[in-house]
């Protein structure tokens, strides 16, 4: 399986801020899209959106 | 060949938030196309690793109990007892002299218990709003003596600018790494905050009426310097998860 615990959590340090900071309430802390959209002001659509990069660029990451 | 699924659609299948009408036709091409085929398999990985990763720590279900236990010692008000009745003293009678008498609020008795608890080493934040009627209150007769009350006094006022100024801070830090803690810690924090802070504006108000009252100004510092350990904890449990 690539990427370790130590790689993932370096992938997630490396993302932008505002990446980081979304990717972690959805995929770590289990937040709802909507939950998100609401703590940060945020539309949903763009929540969504900046997830869908965050984990690319995770992904991209643990691959490279 | 059909075009291939976006990173949207793509993410919303890991997501399982693909409309019911579309999942089956998702999941086929999935089938058939080897480059989304791919895609989705590194995207699903990729998720489950992230969501397998631990959360922030929970506080044990056990920390109530313990806490409400202090509520009893801290106040001389038995955990669990109604205390909107008149005449639930605590006598504080200094000789000589006249008792004032001042209320206590619940909040005023959660947030002493949030202080108290902070006592421990091994509880972080304990949330204390159980309900009750915010208007039930504790009598609580208060000594009072000029020298004291000048004293008292003087502290507050010079320790006012620094703690607002510490509390700043540590709001600010706190809030650039919320996104850090889980959303338990982050409700029991935030709880505990809230609290603390109806319990300061009740004193506040309290003192606005009663301002010569050193019972309420020592009630008013045992407050601010709660809000300053939660805030203070929380901003050193995000320095050691950042």
């Amino acid at each position: 399986m690539p990427g370790t615990r130590v790689d993932l959590e370096r992938a997630i340090a490396a993302l932008p801020d505002k990446a980081r900071r979304v990717l972690v309430l959805r995929d770590i802390e289990g937040y709802k899209y909507e939950e998100i959209a609401r703590m940060t002001g945020v539309s949903l659509g763009t929540v969504k959106a900046q997830i869908h990069r965050a984990r690319g660029l995770v992904k991209e990451a643990l691959t490279a | 060949m059909s075009e291939h699924l976006s990173a949207a659609k793509l993410n919303d299948l890991v997501d399982g938030l693909l409309p019911a009408a579309e999942v089956a036709a998702a999941r086929a091409h999935v089938e058939g196309c080897d480059v989304c085929r791919e895609q989705y398999a590194r995207l699903s990985e990729t998720v489950q690793q992230l969501w397998a990763l631990p959360k922030s720590a929970d506080i044990p279900d056990t920390v109530w109990p313990a806490v409400e236990g202090r509520i009893g010692a801290a106040t001389g008000v038995p955990p669990g007892a109604t205390v909107d009745r008149p005449g639930s003293v605590v006598p504080l009678r200094e000789p000589g002299r006249a008792p004032r008498l001042v209320t206590l609020s619940i909040r005023q008795l959660a947030a002493a218990a949030i202080a108290v608890s902070l006592l421990s080493a091994t509880t972080v934040w304990v949330t204390l709003t159980r309900g009750g009627a915010p208007s039930a209150s504790v009598a609580v007769e208060e000594a009072g003596g000029a020298h004291g009350l000048r004293s008292i006094s003087l502290e507050a006022t010079e320790k006012a600018a620094e703690y607002d100024a510490a509390i700043t801070e540590l709001e600010e830090i706190l809030d650039r790494g919320r996104v850090l803690l889980s959303r338990e810690t982050l409700v029991t924090l935030e709880s505990s905050l809230e609290t603390i802070d109806e319990a300061i504006s009740e004193v506040q108000a309290a003192l606005e009426r009663d301002p010569a009252s050193e019972l309420l100004l020592r009630v008013l510092m045992t407050h601010q310097r709660t809000k300053l350990q939660v805030l203070r904890q929380a901003a050193t449990s995000l320095h050691f998860r950042s």
